[in-house]
């Protein structure tokens, strides 16, 4: 094996694409997505494009992920080092109203993708036992219901229970952990944020303010550095505390 | 308007046959599990045999579950009150084996056919309106890992989420809630048990000793009662102490 590189998925977008640009100047990526022209697009912003590489898969479409990721590997003679799944749908389904072929594609990117992944990342006659972390974008929705989220939260309450499972499985080699972020913009609830109601109701719940992708490609570039050395099966919420707010009450004492 | 029942998956065995037989002395059951005689057997347990209703299905097919609640409800013009999903299957594989054969089945099971089942529950055409709770039956798995579980510990971790979601979704007429048990002894792991250097360490590491399925159905049938009615979106973990202790 010559290289390791730094697998993300979800790249080409959101949280993906600001984790892709904070840890382009110091790794080597390897970034994928379902289009080929995003994916690009995002590794000229990069630093040293031309140290990285695209892998363009729809995630959606399980079957064939394993091998696929085992032939790339195996061509390009590189082994992954640490993986990040930012790769991740959103579907709002009532509860009366539940489409299983939905949420079954909610969970395939969400979860299942990451699992299909995993596997040859850990395997040391495909990976060489190069593997060093494996970090989840996960969402708070995984611990604040809301109305028509009860699939969504599913998933991500899937990951982050998986997360802390594998830490266990995985040790000592290879940490594993997951990030939730809070609410914050980006291509996936952007319609939300064009509603001013919203936004001011972001604002009035959030104790930090507004938060960027750039503050979860922060927490993500900690979580996969050498200073988490003793970090695994934790979650780390970046939320600007949202879900740690109640709002003040009116009363004599307060 | 129909009569009330109370549906409990998994019924047959376990925690939702400790369920069936507690709530059995209060309640109308609709029982189901995937074996015709094991649910029969459960039935003449219970008091009042000839009140509670069976519903055999596989869980693992998914396809036409909801359709086939459904139907059966309104052919025998029944509504389900309460409903407890303890029906889950159980396995262990190592992420550098694994397999979705494997996961499809384990989610299908622990939480999409709950899923599956809950579409009509909450529908006013098929349950008018009668549905006061849901309890799903999760585990400390959820919460404390271990090798060769992540699959399993990421279908219960799906089931608390989807639990907290869902109970802000169907406030303030449903409540929704999760019971998660810890290591208690029953047809799923008694292979475990069998092992005495086993049993033995479970003793140490449970401040309160061993654990019973009656256990379980004590908390379910709080949670389901008006006991609990401002209780809504949580987990009960019923494990003797043992996460608290780690």
């Amino acid at each position: 094996m010559s290289e390791t590189y730094t697998l993300i998925t979800g790249a080409s977008s959101g949280f993906g694409r600001s984790i892709a640009q904070k840890l382009a100047p110091s790794r080597r990526l390897l970034l994928a997505g379902r289009s080929k022209e995003k994916l690009g697009a995002v590794r000229n912003t990069c630093e040293a494009p031309e140290r990285h590489l695209l892998w363009v898969r729809d995630l959606s479409k399980l079957d064939g992920i394993g091998q696929e990721l085992t032939c790339l590997l195996a061509a390009r003679d590189i082994g992954i080092e640490h993986f990040i799944h930012s790769a991740g749908i959103i579907k709002i389904q009532y509860a009366r109203a539940i489409e299983m072929a939905s949420v079954i594609e909610l969970f395939n990117v969400n979860l299942f993708s990451a699992m299909e992944i995993i596997r040859p990342l850990a395997q040391k006659k495909v990976n060489k036992g190069a593997l060093r972390s494996i970090t989840f974008i996960s969402s708070i929705a995984s611990r604040v219901g809301a109305n028509g989220y009860s699939a969504y939260s599913a998933s991500k309450g899937a990951l982050n229970a998986f997360s802390l499972s594998l830490a266990v499985e995985l040790a000592p080699a290879v940490r594993v952990n997951a990030v939730l972020p809070g609410i914050i913009e980006t291509e996936m609830n952007k319609d939300h944020f064009a509603n001013p109601e919203f936004v001011a109701f972001v604002r009035a719940t959030q104790p930090l303010g507004f938060g960027y992708p750039e503050d979860v490609a922060n927490a993500v570039e900690f979580v996969v550095s050498d200073r988490a050395r003793w970090i695994t099966g934790q979650e780390i919420v970046v939320d600007g505390g949202r879900s740690v707010y109640s709002p003040p009450r009116a009363s004599a004492t307060e | 308007m129909s009569e009330t029942y109370t549906l409990i998956t998994g019924a047959s065995s376990g925690f939702g046959r400790s369920i069936a037989r507690r709530l059995a002395v209060s309640q109308r059951l609709l029982l189901s599990d995937i074996n015709e005689a094991q649910l029969e057997s459960t039935r003449r347990a219970c008091e009042g045999p000839e009140r509670h209703v069976l519903w055999t299905r596989d869980l693992s097919r998914l396809n036409g579950i909801g359709e086939e609640l459904a139907f059966l409800l309104i052919e025998k013009g029944i509504c389900i009150g309460h409903f407890i999903h303890s029906a889950g299957v159980f396995g262990i594989q190592f992420m550098r084996a694994n397999e979705m054969a494997f996961v499809n089945r384990l989610f299908n099971v622990n939480l999409l056919s709950a899923m599956e089942i809950i579409r009509p529950l909450a529908q006013k055409k098929v349950n008018k309106g009668a549905l006061r709770s849901i309890t799903f039956i999760s585990s400390t798995n959820s919460r404390l890992g271990a090798k060769g579980y992540s699959a399993y510990s990421a279908s219960k971790g799906a089931l608390n989420a989807f639990s907290l979601s869902l109970a802000v979704e169907l406030a303030p007429a449903v409540r929704v809630n999760a019971v998660l048990p810890g290591i208690i002894e029953t047809e799923m792991n008694e292979d475990h048990f069998a092992n005495s250097e086993f049993a033995a360490s479970m003793r140490a590491t449970h401040p309160l000793g061993l654990g019973r399925p009656e256990d379980v159905a004590a908390a379910v049938e709080f949670l389901a009662s008006d006991h609990a009615r401002w209780i809504t979106g949580q987990e009960i973990v019923v494990d003797g102490g043992r996460c608290a202790s780690k």
